[in-house]
């Protein structure tokens, strides 16, 4: 019964956090579901000697969204193993959210019969060169929260030129080959991030 | 004692294992209460006070079987949806009369709906309303037959000059129907055109 992991959830709708709740106490794992990102971050910084599984719904986070990109980044080197469902299929989505750290990233469809033969298993190394470097992840965040290079520029102390360089490294390593799924991948961030607005 | 009956029509056992949680906390609230869940069938059975039709992931209402579509226009049907599915949602809305529950909200409360429906009163939640009002308000944009084309293209993420090649037109001439369609809008950029045109569902 130990050698199950905890479960950290995060899922801020109440009708999939009951929902995934109950299914996960059927299978006799300990969930710990968190309401606030300070709540999140005490829970995956608390040292238990089992293993622990990070189970995130991408589509209920809001504003907090970007917020979570950077626990994700800083979590990859803790033994957590960090799992991402998106509201629908989208592979550049889901090249960011591991580019930012996360293990698996699922869609909401796929959770029913694919997230318990996820959880158990060993922490999965990051291959190198998937992991976003953290001013890469910095100016992504950046232009997903709508700036302009230029300002981008100002706030990080640094030439545009070393931005639009940035960006181009991020592009290449989230392959995203075309300009027109650049912004598309700006455009989903937003549509997630201003739902509850 | 009063047993409210619930049928169901699921898809994803999450959703249902949600609203059966939430069920149980207010039976365990109210002491006079029952509720008895059971899926849907056309077989005459006790009169339902609640049906409750999971369509996420239903593109159009052929999607879903042709039992729950006979009962889409009862306010005693609820039907879950998610934000994302707008043209699907903006159909209900205009269409049926069914009570509709977005599964991507923040909150609500499962004794709301029940006394809503029961009262015959059309329950709708929070983030509908407000994609119901928004979309209410969006005047309506007539396009040109070759604007129409153009737009199409740039949906599908083509650039202007894989335009003008693919319509036999100058690249000019594409760029001069794309700043039309986005002057049309009110947009300025190329990251607000893709959002307007990837969220809006006037324009389909």
């Amino acid at each position: 019964m130990n050698s199950l992991p905890v479960i950290i959830l995060y899922e801020p709708r109440i009708l999939l956090r009951r929902g995934l709740t109950t299914r996960l106490q059927d299978e006799g794992h300990q969930v710990v579901s968190c309401t606030s990102t300070e709540q999140l971050t005490e829970e995956i910084c608390l040292q238990t000697g089992r293993p622990r599984v990070l189970l995130v719904g991408v589509g209920g986070l809001g504003n907090t969204l970007l917020r979570i990109l950077r626990t994700l980044h800083a979590t990859h080197k803790l033994s957590l193993k960090t799992l991402v469902y998106l509201p629908q299929h989208d592979d550049v989505l889901a090249r960011m959210f591991k580019g930012a750290g996360a293990s698996h990233c699922l869609t909401e469809d796929e959770l029913e019969s694919q997230l318990l033969s996820l959880i158990p298993g060993a922490v999965t190394a990051c291959r190198r060169g998937v992991l976003l470097t953290p001013s890469e992840l910095n100016v992504l965040i950046d232009y997903a929260s709508g700036l302009q290079a230029s300002e981008i520029a100002v706030r990080r102390n640094c030439s545009y030129k070393t931005v639009s360089t940035i960006k181009l490294l991020v592009r290449n390593r989230l392959n995203i080959e075309t300009k027109s799924s650049w912004v598309n991948l700006l455009t989903h961030i937003d549509q997630l991030t201003s739902l509850y607005k | 004692m009063f047993t409210c009956q619930i049928r169901y029509v699921a898809r994803n056992d999450i959703y249902l294992s949600g609203i059966r949680a939430a069920l149980e906390s207010i039976v365990s609230a109210n002491p006079g209460w029952d509720c008895q869940l059971s899926p849907l069938s056309t077989l005459a059975q006790e009169e339902e006070h609640l049906i409750i039709i999971d369509a996420t992931g239903c593109e159009n209402i052929n999607g879903l079987s042709p039992v729950s579509v006979s009962v889409l226009n009862s306010k005693h049907t609820l039907v879950m949806v998610k934000a994302i599915q707008r043209w699907f949602i903006k159909k209900l809305l205009q269409q049926y009369s069914c009570s509709i529950l977005c599964v991507d909200e923040i909150n609500f409360q499962m004794r709301d709906i029940i006394q809503q429906t029961m009262e015959n009163k059309r329950y709708l939640s929070p983030l509908i309303i407000r994609q119901h009002h928004a979309s209410s308000l969006a005047q309506p944009v007539v396009f040109t037959p070759a604007e129409y084309t153009v737009l199409e293209y740039l949906r599908k993420g083509c650039s202007g000059s894989e335009i003008s090649k693919l319509l036999f037109r100058s690249e000019k001439t594409i760029s001069s129907h794309k700043r039309n369609i986005m002057g049309k809008l009110g947009v300025r950029d190329d990251f607000e055109l893709n959002s307007k045109i990837n969220t809006s569902i006037a324009m389909r």
